[in-house]
């Protein structure tokens, strides 16, 4: 993908007015809006790594408000849906606030606040994106680490200084100075407190030794 | 006297006369003698006076000559050849004669009975002779009128007019009805020799006229106690009546006599509305030999306003063209007034069934409403928006259009909406079917959405316009639609009501929905239109008991069955508008 996709606010609603008058008023606000008349034509249309959110009726013929959702949550897609209804009904309201929807408005709301909550679903979707996307690259770090290195990041974060982790592995602390250099370098570390926090983001850094390639050192032993 | 018959040549020739001319019955003025002794023109009278004389060579004296011809003898013609006027022949024709022929003497004895004579009176020839006449076969109750005649008649002196027509009494008791002619017989020096009674046996003519008689009175008290009039009148321009029974009086105000003689024109008191209408559907009926009836108002003079129902035929003239008509008039303001109060109360129960079918709508109305506000809502901002921006507002005509578009959605539906709650004045107006299924979709779409079904319209074209009471029909499609869109939410199918309009039987419409739903159970099927019957968990069962209440009122029919595909369907019809009957 040439550029990053631009958000798009999909609008599902089976009433073609509706769907013509969010698409104007989406766009007039400066959003990129798509419409679809109903949720088998959304799902057919719809590529996951497309950012931006959902405006969806919850009362529509055939697959309703409720069942996009759950479509949308079985394919492991997390766009954030605003569900918009005529009726005043709570526990419709409820059920779909469980289910992770963002917002459960009427149709009777005001502009401002159904676009208030376009830019937060939006924001949310981009935060979402953003958290998925680094997540992506620290794991890919941490398989550039060689099992030794892992090792003794492990230690690292857990705050041991060279000489117990030189200890504790049973190498040198010359050796340890070594991996400790190459484990901030893979990582993209400025400090010792920034490898903590990224090793708090991508989970415990496992001391796998399944590296097949190996580096010569030997394998760990507890 | 007694004992022997004393038949002279008089009164053989009285007798004659009496028998030639008694039956004729001519009724002429002869002269002096008593008008009720003899009745026949001068002419009849001497033909057989000249015939009789020259049988028997009389003495007869005609009655024109009495007074100054008095005691002059009638010249006998002389027959050279008797033949069949034999006198000898004359008892031969005296029996044969179907009149009974009975003389009497001054004293009122019988001197002579004719053979037919004796056998209506039952005694044998002599057995009466020289008997009292009165006391032997006038009944005891007349005797003394009859008695009192004769004595008057021998007198000379008339005694009135006409024929003398009294009961005798025969010799079995029996009473029989003889209409007498009384002839005098004169003698030579001109006085009363005896009286020669011919009579006809009317007895059963009488009795026949008395049955007659009898009928007529039935069928007068039939007529006249029949919840109706019974009338015949000529087929011309004005129906002119010939016959108006009494009761015409009740709900014409007004006399038979009055319409006999013209005084007064039925056609006048016809409500000028109706006239028009009526006279062609009679006249068009009878062109056509079939009997025809007639529902129109009729305005009698005290103001009232009557219902008339009017049933009639054609009764053909000799040449076989319809030319009198003959038929019964009913009165059925009263029935016109319980159908009236029944179809108001239909009226008022069908509005309390749409107001209760708008309450259990609302919540889908207020989305249907909500749909195009929201649209304008939106439309709307974002024009502000853009000129807020600094857009061209020329380019914001296609939304503002949208604007205006939505706009009117949203009144349509408060339209349908208020129409729906209103009652109604049951007065039908001429509708297009397609208009009126669109209308009545346009409140049933919310139900739909709501029960995510699918709704859809399958227009027929070219059909005939109806005549309908709008809102009850759009009640009608609405409650269809309902009972299929509930049908199927309860069954869980992918729901889709299917609404089509087409020509229907005899040239009106059809209307058809049908759903997807599990169909009709068959233990359901003929209670279906049934009131209170529901197979719902909730509601009063009244929806398709009015649906058919509503059409059957429009004169139309509701059916339902299953398809072959599955869901069932409802059919209802309307017919044409001519073909409805004119309503008040």
């Amino acid at each position: 993908m040439p550029d990053p996709p631009e958000p798009t606010v999909f609008v599902v609603d089976d009433d073609a007015a509706v769907r013509r008058s969010l698409k104007v008023l989406l766009e007039a606000s400066g959003y990129r809006a798509e419409t679809f008349a109903s949720a088998k034509a959304f799902l057919e249309t719809y590529a996951a790594d497309r950012p931006g959110c959902l405006i969806a009726d919850l009362r529509m013929p055939q697959l309703n408000g409720f069942a996009l959702q759950g479509q949308l949550k079985a394919r492991g897609i997390a766009l954030p849906i605003i569900f918009l209804s005529a009726h005043g009904d709570v526990p419709a309201a409820v059920h779909a606030m469980r289910q992770g929807a963002l917002a459960f408005l009427e149709k009777s709301v005001d502009t401002d606040e159904l676009l208030l909550r376009v830019d937060e679903a939006l924001a949310l979707d981009a935060e979402a994106r953003a958290a998925a996307a680094r997540h992506g690259d620290l794991a890919r770090r941490v398989a550039e680490l060689t099992p030794r290195e892992g090792e003794v990041m492990a230690h690292m974060v857990e705050g041991r200084i060279n000489k117990e982790i030189a200890h504790a592995l049973g190498i040198s602390v010359k050796t340890v100075e070594i991996h400790r250099a190459r484990v901030m370098q893979k990582m993209e570390a400025g400090s010792l407190a920034e490898l903590v926090r990224m090793a708090l983001e991508v989970g415990e850094p496992s001391g796998n030794g399944a590296d097949p390639d190996g580096n010569g050192a030997g394998p760990s032993r507890r | 006297m007694r004992g022997r018959p004393r038949i002279d040549h008089r009164t053989w020739g009285a007798a004659l006369a009496a028998l030639l001319l008694a039956p004729t019955g001519v009724a002429a003025a002869t002269g002096a003698l008593p008008a009720d002794a003899v009745l026949l023109d001068a002419d009849s009278l001497s033909t057989a006076l000249t015939l009789a004389a020259s049988v028997a060579g009389l003495a007869l004296r005609a009655p024109r000559a009495r007074g100054p011809a008095r005691g002059r003898r009638l010249a006998a013609v002389p027959g050279p050849d008797p033949g069949l006027a034999d006198p000898g022949r004359l008892p031969q024709y005296l029996a044969a004669a179907g009149v009974v022929i009975v003389a009497l003497d001054a004293r009122g004895r019988v001197e002579f009975v004719g053979g037919r004579a004796c056998r209506v009176l039952g005694y044998g020839p002599d057995e009466l002779i020289g008997r009292d006449w009165c006391r032997t076969c006038v009944p005891p109750e007349r005797r003394g009128m009859v008695r009192n005649t004769l004595r008057r008649l021998l007198q000379g002196r008339p005694t009135g007019t006409g024929p003398l027509e009294h009961e005798v009494v025969t010799r079995a008791g029996e009473r029989r009805t003889v209409r007498w002619f009384n002839t005098l017989v004169w003698d030579d020096a001109g006085g009363v020799a005896g009286i020669v009674k011919s009579g006809v046996d009317v007895t059963d003519q009488r009795r026949a006229e008395q049955a007659l008689r009898e009928r007529n009175r039935e069928w007068a008290t039939l007529v006249a106690n029949l919840p109706g009039v019974v009338y015949r009148c000529a087929l011309d321009d004005g129906f002119s009546p010939t016959f108006v029974s009494e009761r015409v009086r009740e709900i014409a105000g007004c006399a038979p006599d009055d319409l006999l003689s013209g005084r007064v024109r039925y056609l006048d008191l016809i409500h000028p509305d109706d006239l028009e209408r009526v006279a062609a559907e009679a006249r068009r009926a009878l062109q056509a030999r079939r009997p025809f009836r007639v529902l129109y108002r009729l305005c009698p003079p005290d103001g009232t306003v009557r219902w008339i129902w009017d049933q009639g035929a054609g009764i053909p003239g000799p040449d076989g063209e319809p030319r009198w008509v003959e038929g019964f008039l009913t009165d059925v303001t009263e029935q016109r007034r319980a159908e009236q109060s029944a179809r108001e109360l239909e009226i008022r129960l069908a509005h309390a069934e749409r107001l209760t079918t708008m309450g259990e709508m609302a919540s889908g109305l207020a989305h249907e409403m909500g749909q195009p506000l929201f649209a304008i809502v939106n439309t709307a901002r974002a024009c502000l928006r853009r000129l807020e921006r600094g857009d061209d507002p020329a380019k914001l005509a296609d939304d503002l259009r949208e604007v205006a578009g939505q706009a009117d959605r949203a009144r349509a539906i408060v339209r349908g909406m208020r129409d729906f709650a209103r009652k109604g004045s049951g007065v039908p107006v001429l509708a297009d079917v397609n208009a009126l299924v669109a209308d009545a979709l346009r409140l049933a779409r919310a139900e739909a959405r709501r029960h995510g079904a699918r709704l859809r319209f399958q227009a027929g074209r070219s059909l005939p316009s109806v005549a309908v009471n709008p809102v009850q029909i759009a009640q009608v499609v609405v409650n269809l639609v309902r009972n299929g869109i509930e049908a199927m939410a309860e069954a869980g199918a992918r729901p889709e009501v299917l609404v089509a309009t087409a020509t229907g039987g005899e040239g009106g419409v059809a209307v058809t929905v049908s759903d997807r739903g599990p169909g009709i159970a068959p233990d359901t099927a003929e209670r279906l239109f049934e009131p209170f019957h529901t197979t719902k968990g909730h509601g009063m069962g009244l929806g398709l008991a009015i649906c058919r209440g509503l059409v059957e009122a429009h004169g139309g029919r509701i059916e339902a069955g299953n398809a072959p595909e599955g869901g069932a369907w409802v059919r209802f019809t309307l017919p044409p508008a001519a073909q409805r009957p004119t309503d008040a």
